[in-house]
């Protein structure tokens, strides 16, 4: 609720026009920021709900039927359950005048009480938003409503994650890590030993693949590569003195087995008069780790390089996205700003940051980030000694079309015209999929737009009216999410991260598909790529994203894309640190 | 250096709350003297010394030297209670030698020192308002405007009197009032100690109303006030620094009016999860719901009728030193025999139908 001086106009209705409207951004050739309030072409509609004629039960039925979720519905309601009635009949009979909600994303109550015109024709509030309500771009639930959710669930991660005892694990023998490290370190032209959160052989995500890029890349070389992983994974820094810390071993990919950071900095101690000079360390991912026994562990490899890459922002907060309460991004103000003490993150950060104190403090750390937006928070966030910093981006698009014209951008004829628009990956609220909700519970059902999800595992809750495209990038199919992408001829890809993505694979993915992409302010390397090359449209907020589509700005802009040339072709890894100018 | 005492009054049920209140209240002034006026006895066993150990000074209800004061808190339900000693223990602490003394309800935290904001106002009486800002939509007005004319114009969550001719003229009028009728009695034109205040700003000179967005923020003015974070960290209420919040019936009806004045006022929200997740740390070892003085010596609840047909009657004020002893002739025996209706479990009888 807006208060009178504050975004409200005499007579409390809230205001609209150009005070109100976020700004969008693109720095594609002909861009026009014109979302046009009259809305789309196609969908003239009357004022309010009194200049609509009452629809029989039948109308309602015909309009709700596709939108309807039986058995969300049903699971929601004990009584329907029991009544052995169809839900959708009982829905439009029955529950929508009991403020019923028809399925996940749309809430009767708010939407009835927030539409006096609605509320007195006494009109089912579903029926009335689909035939009139979006197309005027009245919302179907509070706005903000993932943040909402977000902040009350929130949770400090030591309670989600309290610290536990350590539990005796079958270990390697000393001499077993001893000698499969030295039947493979001494004749290796070079030893890099990386720390992250994960085994990341096992669990394949987007750091995980660079990291295994990375190790591929040493090998390649002729170079060893022993990899660290907590053994019990953790949100946070392992606490102080649990001990022994068990972590698991892999030496080039293959699985050495469980040991101890005390046995592991022996071990390197002992061999280090026969190891190669070139040996550095590299920090992927301090979460589950302890501190102490990492600078023991340097002190034993006595390396010439030590790189800290800034894959999120761990090195900040111990809220690794920087966002506030898991809903909005924080800025990284400084500890013990207001923002912290209200945040959940707030109370722990204190005591991360002096771990990560110790740890620069004692170790000389080369600072990496993927993108120069990564880069820019850090600098502004982290108050950690360094010995210096630089940005290293992981990937990089090859384009086969080197030539502008080379594939005409327009569909095949007989193809459907609508614009197509997809969300890729894993449906986590950090790649922005409740904005990708929110949006597709205002404009699912335009006929102007064809939704697609792309990823490897289907949602928990499926979205109505939005296409799954199984798609999973494995180590031996590295292409596969540009090739489905290009495949579907996708023209608009929601990255809507709301934090500051260090480097974000799904936009590039999107890019090189011949996708342009839609990004938030917020987005980091997301927004600061898309502005970089042209390639898509930035905006300060979800609703503005909304705005986008319903105002149809969403179809002149794919519409100006297509009049250029579509340019597609392959994101290739550079190998993270094995190609950071300076290494050892 | 002006010498400030902030004070609180609360039953154990509340401790949590106070608890909340004192650690805020100690980073934000940290030069302040806290002190707790406690109107309840702990539960059997509880250590009440161990859970207060933390105010600088602790005010039971028998210190506050009022007279016959097991009869007169008797008139009190739980909230007129720990409200009607705010008046004698404000007229305590001004006794004390503080240069000015201020009352903050339990429920309130602070974040932002206050003494910039006070020592501009310059005044020997400081009140906040429910509401700064008119609002529009009828159903604001109807939820707060129309209950502050109901209850009271300034919500006496805060209050601040300084301890010259003015501030001690206001305080002395205010606890007589405060003693004499504390009472939820909104149809006699009485809210506890709130709705009396709305005089004040005519009988007393001095009286300034702090108007600044940032301080008692509640949800009675969330309508008109918006929350938002910078990214520098700070938290602000329409461009003002938050100072301080006040979480009135947080977990009942102040989650219901949350609800619908925060609207998307995600930051609203965070400060109000915020306070749950404060109160959630404290573990308090009270009881819930535990009041002493809200049973009979025997365990039978008081409840609001008899308090009230007490409070009435002259003649059983003058006759019960401690109505809740129940050995002998006691009220609770005097009650059985002469309205065995309003005994538990005995149905309501209609006030028409013998209840003097």
């Amino acid at each position: 609720m807006h208060g009178f001086d504050d975004g409200v106009d005499a007579d409390g209705t809230p205001l609209a026009g150009p005070a109100a409207t976020p700004s969008v951004r693109s720095t594609r050739p002909g861009f026009q920021a014109d979302l046009d309030p009259a809305g789309m072409p196609g969908h003239p509609a009357p004022d309010t709900a009194w200049d609509l004629v009452p629809p029989t039960p039948d109308e309602v039925n015909l309009a709700v039927a596709p939108w309807f979720d039986a058995a969300h519905y049903t699971a929601s309601n004990a009584d329907v359950q029991g009544s052995g009635m169809d839900p959708l009949q009982h829905f439009v009979l029955h529950g929508a005048a009991e403020l019923r909600d028809p399925n996940r994303w749309f809430d009767m109550h708010f939407y009835v009480m927030s539409n006096a015109d609605v509320q007195s024709m006494a009109f089912n509030g579903f029926w009335h938003y689909l035939v009139q309500g979006r197309a005027q771009g009245r919302a179907p639930r509070r706005s903000r409503g993932a943040e909402r959710q977000a902040v009350l669930q929130a949770c400090p991660p030591l309670d989600r994650d309290p610290p536990r005892p350590p539990q005796p694990m079958a270990c390697l023998a000393y001499g077993s890590l001893h000698h499969a490290l030295h039947a493979r370190l001494p004749g290796a032209a070079g030893v890099s030993v990386s720390v992250s959160h994960d085994r990341y052989t096992r669990n394949i995500g987007g750091v995980q693949i660079l990291v295994s890029d990375e190790q591929l890349a040493f090998n390649a070389r002729g170079e060893a590569y022993l990899h660290i992983a907590p053994a019990v994974p953790r949100q946070t820094l392992a606490p102080e003195g649990a001990s022994p810390f068990y972590v698991h071993a892999t030496l080039d990919g293959a699985y050495v087995g469980v040991t101890t950071y005390a046995d592991l900095a022996h071990a390197l101690a002992e061999l280090r008069p026969a190891l190669p000079a070139a040996r550095r360390m590299v920090l992927h991912c301090l979460l589950g780790h302890q501190v102490m026994p990492l600078i023991a562990l340097h002190a034993a490899l006595a390396p010439s390089d030590a790189v800290f890459w800034v894959n999120d922002y761990e090195s900040i907060c111990v809220g690794y996205n920087l966002l506030r309460n898991d809903a909005v991004f924080c800025g990284a103000p400084p500890p013990g700003s207001g923002a912290c003490r209200i945040c959940v993150y707030g109370r722990e950060r204190e005591e991360h940051l002096r771990q990560l104190r110790l740890l620069f403090g004692a170790v000389p750390l080369r600072v990496v980030a993927p993108s120069a937006a990564a880069l820019a928070v850090w600098r502004r966030g982290a108050e950690l000694p360094h010995v210096s910093a630089q940005v290293h981006e992981y990937a990089e698009i090859e384009y086969a079309d080197a030539e502008p014209g080379a594939e005409p951008a327009a569909a095949p004829a007989g193809e459907d015209a609508a614009i197509r628009v997809a969300f890729i990956g894993y449906p986590s609220p950090h790649k922005g999929w409740p904005a990708f909700t929110e949006v597709v519970a205002r404009i699912g059902g335009m006929p102007e737009y064809r939704l697609f999800h792309f990823a490897a595992y289907p949602p928990g809750q499926p979205l109505p009216g939005v296409e799954l495209v199984p798609a999973r990038v494995l180590p031996g199919a590295r292409g596969a999410m540009t090739e489905a992408l290009q495949a579907h001829r996708i023209d608009l890809a929601l990255v809507l991260s709301p934090w500051p993505e260090t480097f974000c694979l799904v936009a590039y993915e999107a890019m090189a598909a011949g996708a342009d992409v839609v990004a938030l302010a917020d987005g980091g390397n997301v927004a600061d790529a898309v502005l970089r090359t042209g390639r898509g449209v930035v905006m300060d907020d979800v609703e503005a994203v909304i705005r986008f589509f319903l105002s149809g700005a969403a179809v002149r802009y794919a519409r100006l894309c297509a009049e250029g040339p579509r340019r597609t072709g392959r994101l290739v890894s550079r190998g993270m640190t094995a190609t950071l100018p300076g290494a050892a | 250096m002006m010498r400030t005492c902030c004070y609180t009054s609360f039953s154990y049920s509340y401790l949590s709350r106070a608890q909340v209140l004192l650690r805020t209240v100690r980073m934000a002034q940290p030069a302040w003297s806290v002190c707790a006026v406690v109107v309840d006895e702990p539960p059997p066993g509880a250590d009440w010394a161990g859970l207060l150990a933390g105010f600088d000074q602790v005010i039971r209800i028998d210190d506050l030297g009022i007279p016959r004061v097991r009869a007169w808190l008797f008139k009190h339900d739980l909230v007129e209670a720990c409200t009607a000693v705010k008046g004698a223990a404000m007229l305590r602490m001004l006794d004390q030698g503080f240069d000015r003394v201020i009352y903050l309800d339990p429920d309130i935290a602070v974040f932002e020192p206050l003494d910039q904001v006070l020592a501009d106002l310059d005044a020997s009486v400081v009140l906040t308002p429910h509401q700064t800002a008119p609002n529009r939509q009828p159903a604001a007005v109807r939820d707060n405007e129309a209950a502050s004319l109901q209850y009271g114009v300034y919500n006496l969550g805060f209050l601040l009197v300084r301890a010259d001719a003015a501030g001690r003229a206001f305080a002395a009028w205010w606890a007589a009032q405060l003693h004499d009728a504390c009472y939820d009695e909104p149809e006699n034109f009485r809210f506890t100690d709130q709705k009396c205040v709305d005089l004040v700003p005519g009988l007393f000179p001095g009286v300034a109303i702090l108007r600044d967005p940032g301080c008692n923020v509640a949800t009675w003015n969330l309508s008109t006030r918006t929350i938002r974070i910078g990214r520098d960290g700070a938290i602000t209420v329409n461009g003002a620094p938050l100072r301080f919040a006040h979480f009135t019936k947080i977990g009942g009806v102040g989650d219901v009016m949350l609800d619908r004045y925060a609207g998307d006022n995600i930051e609203a929200l965070e400060v109000w999860a915020w306070y749950r997740r404060e109160l959630a740390r404290e573990h308090s070892p009270i009881p819930a719901a535990w009041w002493h003085y809200g049973r009979f010596a025997n365990g039978v609840p008081v409840t609001t009728a008899m308090r009230r047909l007490f409070r009435r009657r002259p003649d059983l004020i003058a006759a019960f030193d401690d109505p809740l002893f129940t050995d002998g002739e006691g009220y609770f025996t005097w009650l059985s025999r002469e309205h065995p209706g309003l005994m538990p479990g005995t149905p309501a009888i209609p006030a028409a139908s013998g209840v003097p």
